[in-house]
Formats: C-alpha cells, sequence, structure tokens
C-alpha cells in the first residue's frame, strides 16, 4: 500500500472579480501517493494550476480558499501562517513554472539564484551554497557550469533557464515537485530533454511529481496516475493504463479520441462540440453537461460525485460509458 | 528562395545577415497541403510570409499560377492578394478589436469585389456558415468570442475570396485539444470543398502529420527533409527528422519506454550558422565531412529528398519502429 504524501479534501478556491466569483476549484478531493508521478490535465481555464498552486498558497491576492484542507506530512498546509509555510516552500515543496524568464530574477547572477535556497533553508554559507550551486548546475546539464553560473538569466536559452529552474528547485531535494506546463514553451526537442531531466531527477531523489499539462503525450511519457479537470471540478482519477485505454467519463473519452484518431492521417477527428463554460456561472448539475453526448436529465439537475468504478479509478458522472 | 534579414548591432557596424530562409526550394501542387515543420528559429515563418510576398525575398523566384510574384503590376499583385490568404497562431491579435465580426469579414470584399451590400451580407452570413458560426456573430467584437470562435473568423476572412491558396500559421498552436480537433477539422472539410491549396506551418509533427499530404522539414533556415507524409514517417532519411520524431512525446502510456534517439544541444543562432551541414553539432551521426560541407538536399528516391551526406548509407526503421507501430 503506497503512502500518501499529500491529501486534499474539499478543497474550494475562488477568484474575487468585479463580474462575481469565479469558481476555479471547487470542492476537489485528491490523494498523491509519495513516489509517484501524478498529473493534472484539462483545458485552459479549467482550475489545474489553481488546484496545484494552492498546495503552497502561491495564489494571486484575488484568489480566496474558501473551504478545504491540505495534509501535507500531517500538518495542514492552509491553517499554517505564511512565515511557516516559507519554511516549507522551497524546501520540501518546490515548484517550475511554465514561463522560466519570469521565474528568474532578471538582475540576479544564476549561480547566486540556484544557491540561495540552500541559504535560506540550511543556514548554509554562501560561499559553499555556490560551490552546490554549480554542482547542481552541471547535473541538469548547463555546460560551463562555472563560467555560465556567474551569467544573467538573459544570456541562456529558453531551456537553459528551464534547467536552472529546475536545478533551483531540487537543491533542497523536496519530496514533492509541482510542475506547472514546465515544457509548454520549450522546442520540441528541447522539451524532450527537459521531461528526461525531470524523469531522472526525480528517481535520483525520490522525489513525488505533479505535473500539470494540456498534452497528452507528456502525461503518457510521464505519469503513474492522472486527474482529468473540467471546469474547477476533478471528473476522473486513475492509473495512466487506464485513463488511456478504457476512460469512463464522457469527457476524458472525449480528449483522448481528438487525440489517438490522430493516427490515421486526414481522418476527422472525434469532437467535444462546444466550449468550457464560464466559471463564474457555470451549469447546474454536472458541468459538462451542455457538452456531454450522454446526458440525461438527471444530469442538468444533479451533481454527480465521484464514484469509485474499480480498484483506484474514480469518476464523476452519472451515467459513466464503460 | 533565400530571405536575409539585415541586423547591426550598433550605427558604424557592419551589417550582419540572419539568414532566416537559406536557399529553398519546392513546390506545391493545387488541392494539396503541404507541412512546413520545424522548431523555433528555422525560417518556417519567415517562408510562410515571403510565400504570400507579405516580405520579401532577398532572392529568388516564386511562381504562383506561373506567375513571378515578385513582378508583378498593381493589377496583377491585386489578383494575388485576392487569391492568397493567411491564418496567424494567435486569433485575437490577428483581428482588429475595434471591428465587429461583419466589418472584418466585409473589408475584403469591399477591397477585392464590386458587390453591393447586399450580395455582400449573404456571402459573409454564407461564410460564418462554412466555418461552424452563424448570423448571431456577426455584430459580436472579436473579444466576445471565445478563442476557437476567434480563430473561426480568421479562417472565415482568410477564405471568403475563394482563394486558391492559404498560408497557415500554426492555426491551431494556441487552441486547447478539444478546439484543436474542431478547427483541423473545419479545415480539411474547407479544403475538400473548396479544392484549397495549403500551406501548414507548425511545430507539432502530429498535426503535420494529421492534415498534410507532403511535409518539410526546416532546420536553421534550410530544407533537411522534404516527401510525402507517410515517406517522412515511414522512411525517415534525415537525422534531425528522426531525433522530432523521437522527441514527440506520444500520447500512449505503453510506449514509454520505447528507444529514443535524443539529441543534445540547442538550436544555433540564425546570425552565424555552423559551417557544413547545420545540424552537424548536435547529429549523433554526424562524421568529418559533415564539418566542411554543406549537404545539397538531393533526390533520395522518387519524392523523398533528403539533405545528408549520410542518407544512402543510415537506415532508421529499426529506431522508428514503436513510433510507426502507434500509426500503423
Amino acid at each position: 500500500m503506497p503512502r500518501t504524501l499529500l491529501s486534499i479534501k474539499d478543497l474550494r478556491v475562488y477568484y474575487e472579480t468585479i463580474r462575481g466569483y469565479v469558481k476555479a476549484v471547487d470542492s476537489v478531493d485528491l490523494e498523491i501517493y509519495e513516489g509517484e508521478s501524478f498529473c493534472l490535465i484539462g483545458e485552459t481555464g479549467c482550475g489545474k494550476s489553481t488546484l496545484a498552486l494552492a498546495i503552497p498558497r502561491l495564489l494571486p491576492p484575488n484568489a480566496r480558499i474558501l473551504s478545504g484542507s491540505i495534509m501535507f506530512k500531517n500538518i495542514d498546509l492552509l491553517k499554517l501562517s505564511d512565515s511557516e509555510l516559507e519554511e516549507i516552500r522551497g524546501r520540501d515543496i518546490a515548484v517550475v513554472f511554465q514561463n522560466p524568464m519570469s521565474s528568474l530574477n532578471p538582475v540576479l547572477r544564476i549561480g547566486l539564484q540556484v544557491g540561495e535556497p540552500l541559504v535560506a533553508h540550511f543556514k548554509t554559507p554562501w560561499r559553499e551554497a555556490l560551490i552546490s550551486a554549480i554542482k547542481q548546475l552541471s547535473r541538469v546539464g548547463i555546460p560551463d557550469p562555472h563560467l555560465r553560473s556567474k551569467d544573467y538569466p538573459h544570456a541562456f536559452s529558453g531551456g537553459m533557464k528551464q534547467r536552472s529552474m529546475i536545478a533551483m528547485m531540487t537543491s533542497c531535494k523536496p519530496s514533492l515537485l509541482i510542475a506547472d506546463e514546465p515544457t509548454t514553451a520549450l522546442d520540441v526537442t528541447i522539451q524532450a530533454q527537459v521531461l528526461r531531466l525531470i524523469r531522472e531527477l526525480k528517481e535520483e531523489y525520490g522525489l513525488t511529481l505533479l505535473l500539470i499539462t494540456h498534452n497528452f503525450g507528456i502525461v503518457a511519457e510521464m505519469c503513474d496516475r492522472v486527474g482529468v479537470m473540467y471546469a474547477g471540478k476533478l471528473v476522473e482519477v486513475g492509473n495512466v493504463i487506464d485513463i488511456f485505454e478504457s476512460p469512463l467519463h464522457p469527457y476524458t473519452k472525449g480528449l483522448i479520441e481528438c487525440v489517438i484518431a490522430r493516427r490515421k492521417s486526414k481522418s476527422r477527428l472525434s469532437q467535444i462540440p462546444g466550449a468550457p463554460p464560464s466559471l463564474i456561472n457555470p451549469p447546474g448539475g454536472c458541468r459538462f453537461h451542455p457538452r456531454c453526448l450522454y446526458a440525461t436529465s438527471r444530469c442538468t439537475s444533479e451533481e454527480p460525485g465521484l464514484i469509485e468504478v474499480s480498484r483506484k479509478h474514480i469518476v464523476a458522472c452519472h451515467n459513466y460509458v464503460r | 528562395m533565400k530571405k536575409y534579414f539585415e541586423f547591426k548591432k550598433g550605427i558604424f557596424s557592419k551589417p550582419q545577415y540572419i539568414r532566416a530562409v537559406d536557399g529553398v526550394s519546392f513546390s506545391v501542387n493545387k488541392g494539396t497541403t503541404l507541412g512546413v515543420v520545424g522548431e523555433s528559429g528555422s525560417g518556417k515563418t519567415t517562408l510562410g510570409l515571403t510565400i504570400l510576398r507579405l516580405i520579401e525575398p532577398t532572392s529568388g523566384i516564386i511562381l504562383f499560377n506561373g506567375r513571378d510574384i515578385m513582378h508583378l503590376n498593381r493589377d496583377e499583385l491585386k489578383w494575388f492578394r485576392r487569391s492568397t490568404g493567411i491564418v496567424f497562431q494567435d486569433p485575437y491579435s490577428s483581428l482588429n478589436p475595434r471591428m465587429r465580426v461583419k466589418e472584418i469579414l466585409e473589408r475584403p470584399l469591399k477591397i477585392h469585389t464590386d458587390y453591393d451590400e447586399k450580395t455582400r451580407s449573404e456571402i459573409i452570413v454564407k461564410t460564418l456558415e462554412e466555418v461552424g458560426l452563424s448570423e448571431e456573430h456577426l455584430m459580436r467584437y472579436p473579444h466576445e468570442l471565445s478563442g476557437g470562435q476567434q480563430q473561426r473568423v480568421a479562417i472565415a476572412r482568410a477564405i471568403i475570396l475563394k482563394p486558391l491558396l492559404v498560408v497557415l500559421d500554426e492555426p491551431t498552436s494556441s487552441l486547447d485539444v478539444s478546439v484543436q480537433a474542431q478547427i483541423l477539422n473545419l479545415l480539411l472539410d474547407l479544403q475538400s470543398k473548396h479544392e484549397l491549396t495549403y500551406i501548414f506551418i507548425t511545430h507539432d509533427l502530429l498535426t503535420a502529420r494529421h492534415i498534410s499530404d507532403y511535409i518539410m522539414v526546416m532546420y536553421a533556415g534550410k530544407v533537411v527533409e522534404y516527401s510525402t507524409t507517410r515517406e517522412v514517417f515511414t522512411n525517415t532519411k534525415h537525422p534531425y527528422t528522426l531525433s522530432l520524431l523521437s522527441s514527440i512525446p506520444i500520447p500512449d502510456p505503453k510506449l514509454k519506454s520505447r528507444r529514443r534517439i535524443e539529441i543534445t544541444g540547442e538550436p544555433p543562432s540564425p546570425l552565424n550558422p555552423p559551417k557544413g551541414c547545420r545540424f552537424h553539432p548536435r547529429c549523433p551521426y554526424a562524421i568529418e565531412m559533415c564539418k566542411l560541407k554543406e549537404p545539397e538536399l538531393l533526390e533520395y528516391s522518387k519524392e523523398h529528398f533528403v539533405a545528408c551526406h549520410r542518407a544512402s548509407e543510415l537506415d532508421f526503421t529499426e529506431l522508428l519502429k514503436d513510433i510507426t507501430s502507434f500509426f500503423a
């Protein structure tokens, strides 16, 4: 039985806007086990990044966490004060963002930034922190790390910046690494290199990986288990083979078919009609019902709860398709 | 064809040239799709823009329907503009935010035809329906539409004059998976209905494979491989194409541990591309000759062009078995 590292219960995160509350994450329950790679997949605006960034509480100022608990190693992260959380961020929970340019400080040398977490968390003297930063940079594949650690971020290419981010984020050997679309801004050959690096470091350091992506290819390559999000709700969770081969939720099914159908050249792709709803005023009942081919009257009125269909395969659908 | 951009570091320094597209030759047949694949900085967008004469090539000839588009008089140029269309990656920034959908689509009709208002409206509504929108969208502004709908408007604008050639520059890259599928279906439908010719520019080999009859792979401003989609995917000849194929994340968890050829390093600066074969510093198969002599794009077998010194001795069939089986 794998041990639970992170357990999210009934989490609701809303954004306050002038037009009303955006219900970005609405009553989500999720467990992540120690040492696994868990992927959150969903389309733009489904709440996947909000859910992931709520864990280290790195949310924009207009976000409101209305309810729920996030248990990490038997501590409720939501109950911690900012300074208590600061000790955990970067040391136990690290985050790699999509855009490495905006997450690196443009006026600090790379080596300094990569070494900083050690100084901040372990009171390592700067001299030693810089030496281990150079080691870390060489580990992530930066050529001439001695010289390059003295460079500023603008002198690095996109791929190298993302490598440096990963070096910084793994310098304290955290137990949970949250990677929010880490390769979306990169070219495909560089993406392959960065994904391999993340896989290797995960093995080396025994990290647990929470990866957010919209790319099913990356899910298939990187993950053990997958959670599918739609309109602020977690609609299906299962291991990666089950999700690809026997998806239960009509939305997952639709997405997978969109992707897999590309096997045949010039064939028509199956498509999900319509577009995702506004999260200020999401549809009642099941949020997917206006786009769902299997919707019944029950789906329009009653919100489906998560049902455990088989071992470790959970779906939120009244009439899930086998 | 060549397109160099002048690049000056200071006012008095000697100008340098960014060789965005360097010595590229190809032809596209009517009603077919050419997929241009490459990473950022490979010159694929420059190529697309030059084909439409939105930027002028440094040298080279572009023949459209047998006519040299570099030497057109006013009327001919107008005819050329009318016969071509373009769809960009980001639909929002390619639509004028101050114009309603109706005005956006009316613009080309006003410039290129002398239809009266009633006929124009009919054509606009008909085209909107063709792209999967309806009359209710006529009076909307672009910001009132979703990304997919915006892209549909951009496509409607590109095809409203019944062009012969449409350049699609990453039309689905900024869209979500489910919307991407809708747009690709729409493009295929429109193509078979109007016998459109597409030049589809993308960095995504899977999308290129889905929509194209021919695929051209570009690297650092050069064409490295060009053939039918089938050939490129099953009988890959250039090591760069191989590494691209190897790098795409395949949506099948069973292929997780397939054999991969991962290349190291990053694409070169177009200001100062490597001598010899531009791919040689990253190529796992490079030999001495690759550093010295630039390979020409040669016809390796029928309709299969490769620019690699070792094209005839390298065989990647075994390496690509898993990927080929995914598509079979």
